[in-house]
């Protein structure tokens, strides 16, 4: 067989495509892994009403949905859990499911915890949709609604 | 508490797009409307990829009477677009109507310059 220059750009292109196709898988974990990194930031930051960190993981324009219904922006959200008159005693994120599209990407998890104001205990386990878009190397949450389960 | 403005016509038409499509039962324009990934929640916590949400629509046993949308507010950031409002709708199934009135969250994303679905929550008033 004679190896021609058509030959040897088939080949070339076949190589690149696979190069391609694996460094994108490899990204794609990469993302997705990050991204399950940023939903645990997130939890701590709630959870230890981190205003730093709070404010590097929202993007400007957060919109906060709570299961009541409430809807905050970011300002509104941030002074929320920094100001919160309750005590949280656990706060956990079980069930994590992700999905990658781009720049962007949802997260689904329960959002289950124990909280304590003025004596008495409260027990919050709901439903949970974030998401985020990928602002140069970090996932900043984007939209968030929390919702009763049934 | 500041309302998002409608910053985005063609997200707002786009939320019309899926209400009507929603209604008519019409699977292209379903199909047209939702990214490959949707990931389409519910108010009773049932969750539904694309094929599943689209099929639920075409499929339903329940005669939609009517649906609105009201109290849309869209808000756009570079190919993300998150759009919220009230779901108000008559659906009637064995001669009993029952009324649905919830709020969703609807996200979506710019593919080749058209709005496409990718995520939806419905929740409760409470």
């Amino acid at each position: 067989m004679t190896i021609n220059r058509r030959h040897l750009a088939i080949t070339g292109a076949a190589a690149l495509g696979a190069a391609t196709m694996l460094r994108n898988t490899a990204a794609f974990a990469d993302d997705e892994a990050s991204l399950k990194d940023a939903v645990e930031a997130l939890r701590q930051a709630i959870l230890t009403a981190d205003k730093a960190k709070l404010d590097a993981l929202t993007a400007t324009e957060l919109s906060y949905g709570h299961s009541s219904a409430v809807v905050q922006d970011k300002a509104t959200f941030i002074d929320g859990v920094v100001n919160r008159k309750m005590t949280v005693k656990s706060l956990d994120f079980p069930d994590l499911k992700t999905g990658i599209n781009g720049t962007s990407g949802w997260t689904r998890h329960r959002f289950v915890s124990d909280s304590e104001q003025d004596g008495k205990a409260t027990h919050t386990d709901i439903g949970v949709l974030g998401v985020w878009q990928k602002q140069g190397s970090d996932w900043k949450l984007f939209a968030r609604q929390g919702y009763k389960l049934s | 508490m500041p309302v998002p403005p409608n910053t985005d016509p063609a997200l707002v038409r786009a939320v019309e797009e899926l209400r009507k499509a929603i209604f008519a039962a019409d699977e292209a324009q379903l199909a047209a409307l939702t990214a490959a990934e949707l990931s389409y929640g519910h108010s009773t916590g049932l969750m539904q990829n694309r094929a599943e949400f689209i099929a639920g629509v075409v499929n339903r046993p329940e005669t939609m009477k009517y649906l609105d949308f009201s109290d849309v507010r869209a808000s756009v950031s570079g190919d993300a677009g998150v759009a919220r409002h009230r779901w108000a709708g008559d659906v009637e199934q064995d001669g009993k109507i029952t009324h649905i009135d919830i709020q969703v969250l609807l996200v979506w994303q710019k593919q080749g310059g058209a709005w496409k679905l990718l995520t939806r929550q419905a929740f409760k008033l409470s």
